[in-house]
């Protein structure tokens, strides 16, 4: 088995290691990618068969006259925006607390970690039993406590704040862990020699902990921009996009038109200016941060 | 003096700060555990809190799925067990050679030079699922890969190998060529210094690279959704079908999470102490 | 009762004519295994609801005919993308298909479903005139051909809380308040002030509060089909074809009319009545808050009431009362684009959804196991069981369903009479409403349901979200073309087809 590669050398050895990637990518990705984005250019018809007819810009031309493209577009940045910062500042508090070596850190960074090993669809059903306004914990609570009960899931302004709120519960340990290792790789000696010159508290954060820590920053906040961009699990579950489609994310809408409805070329057009949308974000987010980018793509 | 009371004031925080994350993180994971011991109507008339104070604890739904549902509930749990344990196997396996290969030898196919096929392999992470899930399954029809574990397999390998690649190859990237160069000095070929050599180096990064691969796959729902109907499904759909007509039955879906999560508790448990360690390469 | 004495009963005959075939010499098998190694695949809801009866019959259908039978299940929301793209990709998944009616035009237009005159012609025990008309005329058909065994009946039905109605007090208390008599409402106007009157206090004294109604109004769920049981009436003349969707000569949809607008904004009010998070609610969940006692009225397929009294659950056993859906004392005339006033209240039952059709895929391998299978399982004896039997959420839909009330009783029902008298109040009705049964029936509503969710969530008013469906809805029709589509949906409605 391991023997496949002693007769590569130099060169097509390199190529051997890089192929089998490359080729399961190309195989189920670029055919796919490239049919779909045939499928925006074309209307479907099913009696007889499958028939794809060429039809121009036609779907094009309806998703940017379609409000509700604008609605999801909006929907699904505004909850990737407010997500990952909520998760990033979170989870950098939460890193610096557990670092400073207090008994029982371990135990509390494992625990920690439980949210993001729960598969999303069962944390929008374990939310949903949260927030719902009669049986659920959330609304008896807050009445004891002397705060207003809400519609969490039905009311236009908060809906997306709950869905944020799931995310948050879910993905902060993400930014945990990737700061947690970011901030192991600070070489200790630095710290002290730091301490040393007199540098405590917000003044070591600000001038030796956080700089040190961007390059991690970079990698977790565009891993899970990249991911959250793309929720769908938990509002199919959550909401279903609603109340109206307050809470419809990209990819519901996709689905919610392309295979709901069956309109298989229109929901091809709405998932390709998602993926526009994505690649537009990691590209603007890469060249913003472009100066401290040791980790990337460098 | 009051360099100690400050100091134990910090450690009072820090503590009351983690106990309050701890309650959030818990809190929701420990109202699915009760409901799985809640009778229905406890569910419909709560909420209830704590089991023998304010509901008497059933085990109903639980003796439930070892028995009537036992079926139903083996077979998605074995599928995802083994779809996704595979394919992030593979997908680290596959990820490692491609990064060793992307660190190690200078490649140029027409302008696509190392950087540019590193970009476009990580860049494809960044593609929804929902745009090619169509195609996917036309191409599975094709060759009878639709509703198969090998084709949940292939197409969660596809999925993973970007961050595969990625993660290894800025752990790769900083051993040092030295230690190769000690070893194909004694005479050691490609494969062997990748197999012998380079593995064993990095070990703690294969093992955060498995698990961050393994939770994605055994959570992963869209793709499973569409392409997989009967034979191949796996626990996210089974916990979804968990509703229909009558509503949601919040006692299974209750029972059926907390079997989800246990696998990979367990194996992110076994893997605990290689995993800060394994993902400080990326963070540097 | 009657099951255990059928099935006690098919095992003796079993036995005895085993005993008596291998005392022959003669193997059973040989003698009448019909589709011996023949396995066919049955695609529906997830199990019980639906799944169940196949799960019940399978097994006397193998030792029958020798066939094999696999479930697939999916979730309500997965059925129609995994059936269409099953048939338009050609994957042949599935050889039977159990679905909502609502499909049966996209499927049969599209030549995806088998016909099945020919089998029913010669089929003994199916006796397809016993079951009612409606269904078996319209509902299973399409442009003439039958595509589809009934499998379930459906339509929408009204529940109010007797117990909460009939209290001398609550009487006393509404007639101070509204200045008529506090009754089961037999208009919308009334189920308004009746929802409000019930809503936010512990009217039956349980130490909880309870609210006004309960309606499924989540987005993505079965909405829709709620807001045309609320508009029925007040868009439905008697004697004028049917007003709901389409106008029959222009294809000019006709939900942003008058009597379709009334009827959001009524529906819009109840929010304020209903069960907390209503909004956020689909029909199973207002299944179970009605059972835990919630509410005092609901509007729902036959399964509130099956649920009430039979679930073990239930707080409510008892104490429901049915009627067919409220009416209303004017409704809009489309051709005339008027008001017409009725000195006597106009009701207008709707058919939503259709109940459950099984069909078979047009490509399947196994056809005639296929179909040997439905006539089992839709056989007047078979139906019956499943209809009164817990979870297989089956209504009925036969004339012999309604003439024996054994099978009732024994469900659990406290007064089978009242509950099988609506619901033939509703089917007998002169008025009553089919539901939309043209290609793209579930674009139309998807369309319409995005719109009904920015209504109730107060995005927008009931004009302009129906309005703005109306635009959609001729932007599918254009889509689909319009001269199909018309021609459709006149063969839909029974009209001549110029």
């Amino acid at each position: 088995m391991i023997n496949i590669w002693s007769s590569f050398t130099g060169k097509k050895a390199g190529r051997a290691f890089v192929l089998p990637a490359v080729i399961i990518l190309l195989l189920l990705t670029i055919f796919p990618f490239l049919f779909s984005l045939f499928l925006s250019f074309g209307k479907v018809s099913f009696l007889g068969g499958l028939q794809i007819h060429f039809a121009g810009l036609r779907n094009w031309l309806r998703l940017f006259n379609d409000e509700r493209f604008y609605n999801a577009l909006s929907n699904t940045v505004l909850i990737a925006v407010i997500a990952v910062a909520m998760e990033y500042v979170l989870g950098l508090g939460l890193v610096l607390l557990l670092n400073r070596g207090v008994k029982g850190s371990t135990f509390f960074r494992v625990l920690f970690f439980l949210p993001m090993m729960l598969t999303p669809i069962a944390v929008g059903y374990m939310w949903r039993m949260m927030f719902n306004p009669t049986r659920g914990p959330i609304n008896h609570v807050l009445p004891l406590l002397g705060l207003p009960a809400a519609g969490w899931l039905t009311e236009p302004k908060i809906v997306l704040y709950s869905i944020i709120l799931t995310d948050i519960w879910q993905w902060t340990p993400f930014m945990i862990l990737i700061l947690f290792a970011g901030l192991q790789s600070i070489p200790p000696a630095l710290l002290e020699a730091a301490k040393v010159d007199g540098a405590s508290g917000w003044r070591l954060f600000r001038e030796i902990i956080f700089p040190l820590l961007i390059p991690a920053s970079v990698a977790a906040i565009l891993l899970r921009s990249i991911e959250v961009l793309k929720i769908v699990d938990k509002i199919y579950i959550l909401t279903g996009g609603g109340p109206g489609i307050y809470s419809e994310s990209m990819t519901l809408f996709g689905y919610n038109l392309g295979l709901r409805a069956f309109d298989l070329a229109y929901g091809a057009t709405i998932a390709f200016s998602l993926f526009a949308t994505v690649l537009v974000i990691s590209i603007i987010f890469l060249l913003m941060t472009r100066r401290s980018q040791e980790i990337s793509l460098e | 003096m009051k360099a100690v009371k400050n100091e134990r004031f910090m450690k009072v925080t820090t503590y009351l700060l983690l106990i309050a994350w701890a309650v959030f993180v818990v809190f929701p994971l420990y109202w699915m555990l009760t409901t799985s011991f809640k009778s229905k109507l406890d569910v419909f008339l709560g909420p209830k809190y704590i089991p023998w104070v304010d509901f008497r604890p059933i085990v109903q739904w639980w003796i439930r799925i070892f028995t009537v549902e036992r079926e139903e509930v083996i077979r998605p749990l074995i599928n995802s067990i083994i779809v996704a344990s595979i394919s992030s196997l593979l997908a680290v396996l596959l990820g490692t050679m491609a990064a060793y290969g992307l660190t190690r030898f200078k490649f140029k196919f027409g302008f696509f030079r190392n950087h540019d096929i590193l970009v476009w392999i990580v860049s494809q992470r960044m593609m929804p699922p929902i745009v090619i899930v169509l195609a996917l399954f036309l191409m599975f029809k094709v060759v009878n890969l639709l509703d198969t574990r090998v084709g949940m397999i292939l197409i969660y390998t596809a999925f993973n190998l970007p961050i595969a690649v990625w993660m290894m190859r800025n752990f790769l990237s900083q051993i040092p060529i030295s230690i190769e160069e000690a070893a194909m000095v004694d005479g050691a070929s490609r494969s062997q210094i990748f197999f012998r050599v380079v593995l064993p180096l990095t070990l703690p990064s294969l093992a955060a690279t498995f698990l961050l691969c393994f939770i994605f796959a055994w959570n992963e729902f869209l793709f499973a959704l569409i392409l997989t109907f009967d034979k191949a499904s796996t626990m996210p759909i089974l916990i979804a079908s968990q509703h229909f007509q009558r509503g949601p039955q919040w006692w299974d879906i209750s029972v059926m999470s907390t079997v989800a999560i246990a696998p990979v508790v367990i194996i992110a448990l076994s893997l605990q102490r290689y995993f800060v360690k394994g993902l400080i390469p990326i963070s540097k | 009762m009657f099951k255990k004495t059928r099935k006690s009963r098919l095992i003796l005959v079993l036995c005895v004519s085993a005993v008596l075939l291998s005392a022959l010499g003669i193997s059973p098998a040989l003698a009448e295994k019909r589709f011996e190694g023949v396995e066919i695949t049955v695609f529906t809801q997830t199990p019980p609801f639906i799944a169940k009866p196949v799960q019940m019959f399978r097994a006397d259908w193998e030792k029958e005919t020798g066939g094999k039978v696999r479930l697939i299940t999916a979730p309500w929301g997965e059925l129609y993308p995994k059936m269409f793209s099953s048939f338009a990709l050609g994957a042949k998944n599935y050889d039977i298909i159990i679905f909502p009616a609502a499909y049966l035009a996209d499927f049969a237009s599209n030549e995806f479903l088998a016909p099945l005159d020919t089998f029913l012609a010669a089929d003994t025990r199916i006796d397809w005139l016993d079951i009612l008309p409606v269904y078996r005329e319209k509902i299973s058909t399409y442009a003439g051909t039958i595509y589809a065994i009934t499998m379930d009946g459906d339509s929408h039905m009204f529940y109010y809380r007797r117990d909460a109605i009939e209290n001398p007090e609550h009487q006393a208390k509404f007639k101070a308040k509204y200045g008529y008599d506090l009754a089961p409402p037999k208009t919308w106007a009334e189920v308004r002030d009746v929802a409000e009157f019930f809503n936010g206090w512990d009217w039956d004294g349980d130490g909880r509060i309870e609210y006004g109604v309960v309606e499924g109004m989540r987005k993505g769920a079965q909405g829709f089909w709620t807001f045309f049981s609320r508009s029925a009436a007040y868009t439905s003349i008697p004697g004028q074809a049917q007003g709901l969707f389409f106008d029959p000569e222009t294809m000019e949809p006709l939900i942003n009319d008058p009597g379709h607008v009334q009827a959001l904004e009524d529906w819009v009010e109840m929010i304020e009545f209903g069960v907390p998070g209503m909004i956020n609610m689909d029909n199973g969940e207002v299944r179970s808050v009605y059972a835990a006692g919630e509410a005092a009225l609901a509007i729902d397929w036959g399964d509130v009431g099956v649920i009430s009294d039979t679930d073990p659950g239930s707080t409510v056993k008892g104490k429901v009362g049915y009627s067919i859906l409220p009416g209303t004392t004017r409704a809009w005339d489309y051709v005339k684009k008027s008001w017409v006033d009725f000195p006597e209240v106009n009701h207008a039952p709707y058919l939503a959804f259709g109940g459950w059709i099984a069909g078979i895929d047009a490509k399947s391998d196994n056809v005639e196991a296929a179909y040997d299978f439905l006539s089992f399982l839709g056989s007047p004896e078979n139906s019956y069981i499943c209809v009164t039997t817990p979870e297989t959420g089956f209504n009925p839909f036969r004339e012999s369903h309604f003439e024996k009330l054994a099978g009732w009783y024994g469900y659990g029902f406290v007064n089978p009479e009242d509950y099988l008298g609506a619901i033939q109040a509703t089917i007998a009705h002169s008025n009553v409403q089919p539901d939309i049964r043209i290609p793209g029936a579930f674009r139309y509503f998807e369309a319409l349901d995005a719109q009904l969710a920015m209504a109730l969530a107060g995005a927008k008013s009931a004009k302009q979200a129906l309005d703005d469906a109306a635009k959609e809805w001729e932007a599918i029709t254009e889509d689909l073309g319009k001269e199909k589509q018309l021609k459709n949906y006149r063969a839909s409605l029974g009209l001549p087809i110029e």
